[in-house]
């Protein structure tokens, strides 16, 4: 009987004991079961934070991808703009050697070359002066007219030569000036320039830029008609010369006063002169009328023999006319130059 | 092409919409998958790209609105996403024909898809 209870204790005592062994570890799994779940949240919430920084770095790194590829694409269109940019530079620099040195050429190649007129073949002309009693003179002669007044040309066979007609009033009317290298004309060195006139309006109003005694005639009008007689008149017909003149120049003056009272210029076959011959021979005639002999340069255009390649009233006619109607007394054409 | 780009990144559908109108193509954007239901629905488009994830209303629901309103055979869809997909919702949108593309995708292969 007593024995039965030291073992009854020791059993009561183990029991307590595992008891408390299995309350600790059921403590210790629960703590344990505890961390476990807050570290398999963690570990969850770290997968997520991963995943979301995957899906991050991935839309960054996609993000970049598509950065890379346009920036890619404008760095070769920046070439092909830089290309294109060169080759446009290349083809504008082309275009203007293109122009520049055919121009420059021009530039060099003389002033004036264009005026040249090409094949004219040697003219005479004949001029004579006659008084009133038509007797021939040698004087010197002007217009006198009142400033301003105008001259009338009258044209005999205009409906027969219209073209030629025409190229009359060019004549008269023209108020152009060509500026011709000295060379061409023979009258300098290259790089100096004279001035010439196609026309006489231009040529008179030039040499009216000095005052003048008599007034020099700048005002001019055309009548077309057959029996017209103006100031001027001018007659074309279409057979040849018996003395080999393409043009013949009377003027009628009164020789005491030097004054031209009519001049009447006569142009021979026409048709059978080229339209520069033609010119030629009107401005040199009418450079008679308007008082003007001939020159003593054999390039003038009031040289005896009409052929210079630059027929055109020249410096020279223009200061004889100046002088002329400024009382100089001299009809005969005079170039220093 | 008329291209619909869906993808709540903006960077994204910029980038996306500048580098495929360099290709020539016609793009609009949206970054919201209802606007994209929207959009799909008022206009006709060629193409629709489309981001999976996206707040709200994700790529997958677009799909399903989409199936839902008879739309989805009037367009190529190509999904291009970030985020990891099931082997089962691969081969769901492999069988429904819409192309996967995950990011980052390279624009050779982008192109390719697209064409």
């Amino acid at each position: 009987m007593s024995s039965d209870k030291p073992v009854q204790h020791i059993k009561n005592f183990q029991g307590k004991e595992i008891e408390q062994e299995r309350i600790i570890f059921a403590e210790i799994q629960s703590s344990m079961q505890e961390k476990i779940s807050r570290l398999e949240e963690r570990n969850r919430e770290l997968e997520n934070k991963l995943s979301l920084n995957s899906n991050d770095s991935k839309e960054a790194e996609q993000t970049q991808v598509l950065l890379k590829g346009l920036a890619k694409h404008e760095t070769i269109k920046a070439q092909i703009m830089s290309k294109k940019y060169y080759l446009t530079i290349a083809a504008m620099s082309v275009i203007l050697a293109g122009i520049l040195v055919p121009y420059s050429i021009y530039v060099t190649t003389l002033v004036g070359e264009q005026y040249r007129v090409i094949g004219l073949e040697p003219t005479r002309d004949g001029y004579v002066i006659q008084n009133i009693k038509g007797d021939t003179i040698d004087t010197w002669l002007s217009w006198r007219i009142t400033d301003g007044q105008t001259l009338y040309v009258n044209i005999h066979g205009a409906e027969e030569f219209p073209r030629q007609t025409e190229l009359i009033k060019d004549a008269i009317f023209s108020e152009e000036v060509y500026e011709i290298d000295d060379s061409l004309t023979g009258k300098g060195s290259a790089g100096e320039t004279s001035l010439y006139y196609p026309g006489w309006a231009g040529a008179m109003k030039a040499a009216s830029a000095e005052v003048t005694v008599f007034p020099i005639p700048t005002n001019f009008e055309v009548v077309e008609s057959d029996v017209g007689a103006g100031d001027i008149t001018i007659k074309l017909v279409d057979y040849a010369s018996a003395d080999g003149y393409g043009g013949f120049t009377k003027s009628i003056a009164d020789e005491n006063q030097n004054q031209i009272l009519k001049s009447e210029i006569t142009v021979y076959d026409v048709n059978n002169l080229t339209d520069e011959q033609f010119t030629t021979i009107i401005r040199h005639e009418l450079g008679h009328a308007f008082g003007l002999a001939h020159a003593t340069a054999p390039e003038d255009l009031m040289a005896p023999n009409m052929v210079d390649e630059f027929p055109y009233i020249s410096e020279c006619d223009v200061d004889a006319i100046t002088s002329l109607y400024n009382h100089g007394r001299l009809s005969t054409v005079v170039c220093e130059k | 092409m008329k291209i619909l780009i869906v993808d709540d990144n903006n960077d994204i559908t910029s980038l996306l919409s500048n580098f495929l109108r360099l290709q020539k193509f016609e793009c609009v954007s949206t970054n919201n998958g209802h606007n994209a239901v929207s959009l799909i629905r008022q206009n006709k488009f060629d193409l629709v790209i489309l981001d999976l994830a996206m707040p709200e209303f994700d790529g997958f629901e677009v799909i399903k609105s989409l199936e839902d309103h008879g739309l989805m055979n009037r367009q190529r869809v190509i999904v291009l996403t970030a985020s990891t997909i099931s082997n089962d919702q691969s081969d769901q949108l492999l069988g429904k024909n819409i192309t996967v593309l995950r990011k980052p995708v390279q624009l050779p292969e982008l192109l390719q898809a697209v064409h």
